[in-house]
């Protein structure tokens, strides 16, 4: 595995992996506010998140592949944002959930929140609206997966 | 059921009683007291109203008049067993904001009077431990003042501004 | 020089002191149990709890200072995320007071409506309480239950306002629009769903052992401390201070509806768990009579957008799930109120945390964060 940041792989071998990995993604969920109870429910039985293979509850964010940010980003919070990112292994990927998280939201004004989480972090997948439905994280997933299966791990590893 | 105006009127001879000439005004709105103390009296004014039945501390907040060149503290008590409401007002300059604190009549008193001078900038003296409990360490500047504006509506105002009777 | 005892079966000894220390944990902010983003920093003595302080402000989104900025209507839109769980519950009283303020008289169907709404989010929130509790404590199918439920009431929300959450529904003059078609025929269904529920939520935990033993006598909250702090809504009335925003203070016709006001005896943890499933069962009583009360007619007086609230001062305050949600407003004639005090249930229930995490061991601390059911977006506003 060490290799597949310098190497190309073979397509069937990448179809493969990719595969793997996009249906056994860990989310780490960094529920800060509003939207942190919407993407609880699409893990509680009536969105039911597992069936696309999306684990709702690592143990600690070194064992995480997705950290989905859900929530206003006020300024204080930022540093803790930044080192729970940190601690992820690559390849990682990140989902900005709800509009505060994506822009500031309906706090564009205020004095103490960060205007978007991306000004901080690369992010994959902006999921729209205040809240999102459950159902919308459930497509925001299933475009990271199809992102996921599309990329090479070597054009990620060497850009970042 | 309504607050009754009998209770009110219990509520303003005891506070007159107890503190005199140094009550500014006592007026009636919409049900409960306003009562109008100089500063240095708001402890004993609080303490005065605990002794008569007010046990629940609602809360406490400030209030910016650049106009009036005055900053004004608000506490906001009930009575459980009177059904009365009082609302306790001090107002100081705003180049000296400097009250008593309350924290040795109602604990709650605490939180309360730190959010106040993190926002508006008004020192609480006597307070146990007066320091930040909202904002960040480097935010700067008392926000709540009229006189701080939000930046992001500065540099691009809100496009339904137009929009004007 | 320290002579070490272990049974009696043999004595160890030292060439120097051994001593302990204090040790400081950090709580959060981001933790699974902290409902949000809510700090404690802890002074340890082993397993017990010397000092504790939470540390706020990680969603302080300045509300106060938004609100001064905006038109009632976006106002509306905005107090929605304050106790986000209960999103209706938090423009009524700002609503109430501009209509005060303004001396406009709400329609009866437009009263009515907001009761039931009101209760409806009483209950979904209460649900996700019952579920998250059991969650802190370990067990981790209830959470599942608690969600599941939710829903229930969500759909009607749903079905009514067009969102599960911040629903933005209620306007000055009264609501935004009347019931759909279909509301009337899902209700009872629903409510007798939420009644059973109430019967299996407190047979699911407190028959069961463990659950009593991290819940009975943890946190005992006395009510002259509770009173002192502000401390509000069921957990003071787990308590036994009887204190009810519907029963005192003649608010959007409660007086009309027949419900009793649970109090509890103890106020530890186990009593607000209790306090909020029996409030479960009454809300289901209020939304029934509620249903009965509802007479033809307009939901709304019909104030525009360009309306201006009246210059003035009043406090309104309300029953939310969390407790007394206040809003001092404070009108020059604008548009925009000149200040408003945005007083939250949540901001006064944390604040006996000092007190109430005292003396305790490491896994009551969660127990007790658990069981007084605060939303940090109403601590920090």
């Amino acid at each position: 595995m060490a290799l597949l940041d310098q190497v190309e792989l073979p397509k069937p071998l990448k179809f493969t992996l990719n595969w793997g990995r996009k249906y056994s993604l860990w989310t780490l969920q960094f529920g800060l506010a509003c939207c942190a109870i919407e993407m609880a429910a699409s893990m509680m039985p009536r969105h039911d998140i597992m069936r696309f293979g999306v684990i709702p509850f690592p143990a600690s964010p070194r064992q995480a592949d997705v950290m989905i940010v859900a929530g206003t980003c006020v300024d204080k919070m930022i540093p803790s944002i930044i080192r729970v990112w940190e601690q992820m292994p690559e390849p990682k990927y990140a989902i900005s959930f709800g509009s505060c998280s994506n822009s500031g939201g309906p706090y564009w004004d205020s004095y103490s929140v960060a205007k978007g989480i991306d000004q901080y972090l690369p992010i994959d997948v902006y999921v729209p609206g205040c809240p999102p439905r459950p159902e919308a994280l459930l497509d925001g997933i299933m475009k990271l997966q199809e992102k996921i299966q599309g990329e090479s791990l070597k054009e990620r590893l060497s850009a970042s | 059921m309504p607050l009754e105006s009998a209770t009110l009127d219990s509520v303003s001879e005891d506070l007159r009683a107890a503190l005199g000439d140094d009550i500014l005004e006592v007026t009636e709105n919409w049900g409960h007291l306003i009562v109008r103390v100089p500063p240095e009296r708001r402890p004993e004014a609080l303490a005065v109203l605990k002794a008569i039945g007010f046990d629940f501390y609602s809360f406490g907040c400030g209030v910016d008049w650049p106009d009036e060149d005055v900053l004004e503290v608000l506490d906001n008590v009930f009575s459980t067993k009177r059904m009365a409401r009082v609302t306790v007002k001090c107002r100081v300059p705003r180049s000296t904001p400097r009250v008593p604190t309350a924290t040795g009549v109602y604990g709650g008193a605490d939180w309360h009077e730190r959010e106040t001078w993190e926002l508006f900038g008004i020192v609480f003296a006597g307070h146990p431990r007066l320091r930040r409990l909202l904002l960040a360490d480097w935010q700067e500047g008392f926000p709540m003042r009229k006189d701080e504006v939000l930046r992001p509506r500065v540099e691009k105002p809100w496009p339904g501004e137009f929009f004007e009777a | 020089m320290t002579t070490v005892e272990t049974k009696g079966y043999f004595t160890a000894t030292t060439e120097r002191d051994i001593s302990t220390g204090d040790m400081v944990l950090n709580i959060g902010p981001q933790h699974p149990s902290t409902h949000g983003v809510l700090r404690v920093v802890v002074r340890l003595d082993g397993e017990r709890v010397v000092e504790a302080e939470p540390v706020l402000g990680y969603m302080h989104r300045a509300f106060e200072k938004l609100a001064e900025q905006r038109s009632p209507l976006q106002n509306t839109a905005l107090f929605n995320r304050l106790d986000w769980i209960s999103g209706f519950c938090n423009e009524v009283p700002y609503c109430i007071a501009c209509e005060k303020l303004a001396g406009i008289e709400v329609p009866k169907r437009a009263q009515v409506q907001r009761v039931i709404l009101l209760e409806l989010t009483r209950l979904a929130s209460h649900s996700l309480f019952c579920g998250v509790f059991g969650l802190e404590l370990g067990a981790l199918t209830a959470p599942m239950y608690g969600y599941r439920d939710r829903e229930y009431a969500l759909d009607l929300l749903e079905m009514v306002t067009g969102q599960r959450m911040h629903t933005n529904w209620s306007r000055i003059g009264g609501v935004k629009d009347d019931f759909p078609e279909g509301f009337y025929e899902r209700v009872p269904a629903i409510l007798e769903y939420y009644r059973t529920r109430v019967e299996q939520w407190l047979g699911f935990l407190i028959d069961n052992d463990v659950f009593v033993d991290r819940t009975r006598g943890i946190g005992v909250l006395p009510p002259s401390i509770a009173l002192e702090y502000g401390v509000s809504g069921p957990n003071l009335r787990a308590s036994g201070v009887s204190m009810d925003v519907r029963k005192e203070e003649d608010y959007l016709g409660y007086a009309d509806y027949d419900f009793e006001v649970p109090v509890g005896e103890y106020g530890d943890c186990f009593d607000r768990y209790v306090q909020r499933v029996r409030e479960m069962w009454e809300s289901c009583n209020i939304v029934e009579q509620a249903l009965d009360d509802l007479e033809p007619g307009p939901v709304n007086t019909g104030t525009g957008r360009l309306f201006k609230v009246p210059p003035g001062e009043i406090y309104i305050r309300s029953e939310g799930p969390r407790g007394e949600m206040g809003y001092y407003l404070i009108s020059n004639g604008g548009r925009e109120p000149y200040r408003l005090k945005i007083r939250t249930g949540s901001f006064s229930n944390i604040s006996v945390l000092p007190y109430l995490l005292r003396g305790i061991y490491v896994p009551d601390i969660v127990a007790i964060l658990g069981s007084l059911d605060f939303v940090v977006g109403d601590v920090d506003r």
